[in-house]
Parts: C-alpha cells; sequence; structure tokens
C-alpha cells in the first residue's frame, strides 16, 4: 500500500488537498477453499478529539442548552471507502471488531453521559458529523483494477486538523477481514504559520502586545494616509 | 482562500476585508467599537467563537484608534474625559473577566450572553431611538439647559473643557467600569452602552462623545486582546490584519460621513442598527432550532 503524499502542509494559501492511497492483493497461492469476491476498504483517520453532542429543548419559550454528552476519543475526521456498502464486504462482528464502520468507529468511551436519551445523542453524533463533512460514507470510493490493484482518492478539506492522519486498509471475503495494513501521514503547517501558532499558544502575553502594537499602527497609518488623501 | 493559522480554519480574504470596513465605517461614524455587529458576523463566516471574540477586539483597537486620531484632529474628543472613562473601564474589564469564568464554569456563558445582548442592546436601543426620534421631530436641540445634574453635586469635581462640564469623575469612572464589566462578558467594546451614558448620564455633547468613546474603546480593547492572548491564546493575526485592513479605512470613511450628520441623525440610525441585532438574538433564543442537536469537536492535544 502506498499513498501519494507522505506529509500535507498547510501554508498560507491551503485549501484543501486530496490523497490518493492506492496498492495491490497479493493472492495465496495454494488456496484451495471456494473463494467469494474479494471486498477492499479503505479508511482514513483524523486526529482524536473529544465530541461534545448539545441538546436544546425550551424552558419557559427560550430554547437553551440542557443536556450534553462528551465522547472521547473520536477521529476529528473519518473517511471511509469501500468496493461496496459496508454491510456487505463484512458481518457485524468483523465491522465492530476492527471498528470500520463510522458508527463502529465512533463508538467510544463516553465520559459523560446525557441524563436523557442515550442513543439520541449517539445518533446525533454521527448525523452531524456526516452533515458536517467531518465523517463521510463512499460505499463506491475504492476502484478495483483487474482484482488485484486498488486505488482511493479522498479530499481532505480545507478546515482539517493538523496532526497525523491514520490510512487503514482491510482485504476482506465472505463477510471477513483476511488482511489488514495501516499507513500514517502527517498534516503539518508551513514553517511561517507554526511560528504564530506556536508564539500565540506558548507566550501568549507577548503576542498579544505584538497584536496590539500593530493594531495601534495599522490605525494610525490610515489615519496619516487619509489625512495625505484629504490635503490634495 | 487565505489559511488562519491560530483559528485552523480558511476563510475568503476579501470577505473578512469587507467585514473589516463595514464595521470601520460604523465605527467611525457613531463611534462604537462594532464588536457587537462583527462578533456574529464572524461566527456566520465559521471563525471559531472563541477565535472570533478574542480577535474581533484587536480589530477593534484598530479602527477605534483610526477613528479617535481623525476626531482628535478635529477638537472632538475629550482627553481628560476619556482617561477618566479608561480608568473606570480597565477596571471594569478585569472584573468582567472574572464573571465570564465564573459563568462559564455554570455551563451557561453562550445563555448569557445573548441575554445581555437582548436586555442591553433592546433597552437602550429603544431609550436611544424614542429619544433621538423625538428631538428629531421638534427640530430643535433637546433642553439645553437642564437642571443641575447629580454629576454636578457630587464629591471630586473637575472641569472638562472640551465637553463644557465641571462635574465629579465618579460618574464618569462608575460608568466607564459598568462598560469594561459588561464589554468583558459580551465580548465587546462596549461603545454601544457608554454613548448613551455619557449622553444622557453625564450630558455631554454629542460630538464630542464620539471621539471620546473611541480613545477609552481602543485601550479597553488592547487590555482586552491582551488578555485574551494571554489567557486563551485565541488572537489570530492573520484574521486582525485582514479585519482592521478594512476596519481603519472604514473608520475614517465614517467620521467623515458621520460629521456631516447631526447628531439625533446618527443616534437614531444606531439605534435602529442596534434594535435589528437585539431582536434577531432574541429571536434566535425563542426559534425552535432547525436541530435541537449541535456537535462540537475539540482537538486532544
Amino acid at each position: 500500500m502506498a499513498l501519494s503524499q507522505e506529509e500535507v502542509g498547510i501554508s498560507a494559501t491551503f485549501d484543501g488537498t486530496d490523497i490518493l492511497v492506492y496498492g495491490g492483493i497479493t493472492l495465496e497461492t495454494g488456496e484451495t477453499r471456494p473463494a467469494g469476491p474479494l471486498g477492499v476498504i479503505v479508511t482514513v483517520d483524523g486526529p482524536p478529539a473529544i465530541a461534545t453532542v448539545r441538546r436544546k429543548t425550551s424552558v419557559g419559550g427560550i430554547w437553551i442548552n440542557s443536556d450534553a454528552g462528551r465522547y472521547v476519543p473520536v477521529p476529528s475526521f473519518y473517511s471511509v471507502a469501500s468496493t461496496a456498502p459496508l454491510d456487505r464486504l463484512v458481518t457485524p462482528e468483523e465491522d465492530r471488531l476492527y471498528a470500520i464502520g463510522i458508527a463502529a468507529r465512533v463508538r467510544s468511551v463516553t465520559v459523560r453521559r446525557p441524563t436523557g436519551e442515550a442513543e439520541q445523542f449517539d445518533e446525533a453524533l454521527q448525523r452531524i458529523g456526516l452533515r458536517d463533512g467531518r465523517f463521510r460514507l463512499r460505499p463506491d470510493g475504492v476502484e478495483l483494477r483487474s482484482g488485484t490493484l486498488f486505488q482511493a482518492s479522498f479530499s481532505l478539506p480545507a478546515t482539517i486538523s493538523n496532526g497525523d492522519y491514520v490510512v487503514r486498509v482491510f482485504l476482506t471475503r465472505d463477510g471477513q477481514v483476511i488482511d489488514a495494513s495501516r499507513r500514517v501521514f502527517a498534516v503539518k503547517k508551513a514553517p511561517v504559520e507554526r511560528f504564530v501558532f506556536q508564539l500565540a499558544k506558548e507566550n501568549g502575553t507577548l503576542y498579544g502586545v505584538l497584536c496590539v502594537v500593530l493594531a495601534v499602527a495599522a490605525g494610525w497609518l490610515a489615519s496619516v494616509v487619509v489625512g495625505l488623501i484629504r490635503k490634495r | 482562500m487565505i489559511y488562519l493559522p491560530v483559528a485552523e480554519v480558511s476563510a475568503n480574504a476579501w470577505l473578512l476585508i469587507g467585514l473589516g470596513a463595514l464595521v470601520g465605517f460604523m465605527s467611525g461614524m457613531f463611534g462604537v467599537g462594532g464588536g457587537f455587529l462583527l462578533t456574529p458576523l464572524l461566527f456566520f463566516v465559521g471563525i471559531p467563537p472563541a477565535v472570533a471574540v478574542a480577535t474581533q477586539s484587536n480589530q477593534i483597537v484598530a479602527s477605534s484608534f483610526s477613528g479617535a486620531l481623525a476626531h482628535f484632529k478635529r477638537r472632538t474628543l475629550d482627553l481628560k474625559m476619556g482617561a477618566v472613562l479608561t480608568v473606570g473601564g480597565l477596571a471594569g474589564s478585569l472584573l468582567g473577566v472574572q464573571v465570564f469564568a465564573w459563568l462559564s464554569s455554570l455551563g451557561q456563558i453562550d445563555l448569557a450572553v445573548q441575554l445581555f445582548y437582548v436586555v442591553f442592546l433592546g433597552g437602550i436601543g429603544a431609550m436611544m431611538f424614542v429619544e433621538s426620534a423625538r428631538s428629531l421631530m421638534r427640530r430643535a436641540p433637546a433642553s439645553p439647559r437642564r437642571r443641575r445634574s447629580l454629576a454636578q453635586r457630587m464629591p471630586l469635581r473637575m472641569r472638562f473643557r472640551t465637553s463644557g462640564l465641571y462635574i465629579s469623575v465618579l460618574p464618569p469612572l462608575a460608568v466607564g467600569m459598568l462598560c469594561g464589566v459588561l464589554a468583558a462578558i459580551m465580548g465587546v467594546g462596549g461603545g454601544f452602552l457608554m454613548l448613551p451614558a455619557m449622553i444622557y448620564l453625564l450630558q455631554m455633547p454629542t460630538k464630542v462623545v464620539i471621539g471620546t468613546s473611541l480613545l477609552q474603546i481602543t485601550v479597553v480593547a488592547g487590555f482586552t486582546t491582551i488578555l485574551q492572548a494571554r489567557t486563551n491564546g485565541s488572537v489570530d493575526i492573520v484574521l486582525a490584519l485582514l479585519l482592521l485592513l478594512g476596519g481603519v479605512l472604514g473608520a475614517q470613511l465614517g467620521a467623515v460621513v458621520g460629521a456631516k450628520l447631526r447628531g439625533e441623525q446618527l443616534r437614531i440610525l444606531l439605534s435602529i442598527i442596534v434594535l435589528v441585532v437585539a431582536a434577531k438574538v432574541a429571536l434566535d433564543l425563542v426559534t425552535p432550532p432547525g436541530d435541537p442537536f449541535s456537535l462540537e469537536i475539540d482537538l486532544t492535544r
């Protein structure tokens, strides 16, 4: 298995990117069992995150957040591509075991159970994730050529977080995972962006003063420029 | 599209410059920082709330300072009054940050902010609207000689030459402080609160009020920016630069346009904008949301 990019750099003009996952399938020789068709599933996991699902209810006519569930760890981005719908490639047991489908992957340790109906919160996490493009499911996202070569293209949106991304490839047959492999690629900020980010997080006071000085300078400059224009 | 390093999202640069210019124009014209308008607009564009609140205070520094300079040159800025208001504002801002932390720990900061918006924007907007509409109808300045105000009878009196006032420093200190507290909680500069307070409570002339409030906002917003950068690290310098690029030019233009309008006209315009924003927030509170569930993702670093 290979990736088109081992590292994705986020610079000032970053507007999302595509990553291509491709590879070949080596069939074991001397296989005697009557073999069903092969299936390939490729998943991409973003850096882990804390997910908070809140529910609004009407209290005295005003809609307020009244209940919340918190899930850790949830991938900040999760995209699944396969050669066919997942339920045709793996059994529910295999899906859970390898945490392949969105429900299986997102089903994680819950740090805070909501007081109300918990299933509705679990369902909302997946539904909103899918709606926002944070979780993606493409049952025809993997292309299988001449039975042994596969490739899948994943588009990473402009809003992706930096960190390590894990690519997993599963080979399935008759509902069972017969082979699995994994690769990691990094999404990193370009040097200037990384420097700004680190300064902001690690030396906040200096950074804050810098921002204010810059703002005052800009205000003064604008005043001078407009003054010059009006004098003419 | 440009990548914002602290917000960690990409956004349209021209859109951000445009938003900055719009808010800067209002800032120079009315003497408000414009935060009450910019913060919701930034949410709408997709900037994370924490970054939007912190960064817009930095943009306010630039546009308010630019506007204050323009007023200073036209001698419509009371430096002494500005200094007194600023002292109160800084104290209030420190206090407000504590209240903000307390409300956050209760988990209802969003609701608190929205209710503050509705109550204060709505109340002040309505008050200003009624008053300025009344004085516009009369087509004459509202009774310039009023009875001796409380401010004139309290101790520690000081002469504010530019404003033509001889009043106690206590009311301006209190006004500055109250605005500082509310500003910190609502994540705004507080101009829309201070303007009416200066006009109705301190009885300062409208023309002087704008420049003076801009001066106070510049300092208090600068202070807030540093506090935010220190405690949350959520000020995005690239976002701030884009916003202030538009903001400073808008502010200069606003000050020029504002000078051509009468005080009552300015106040009625501002009151209408304030009322619209308050109505929008109030409507959001009572309208059933399209999806009662919401999802928030925070990276575990």
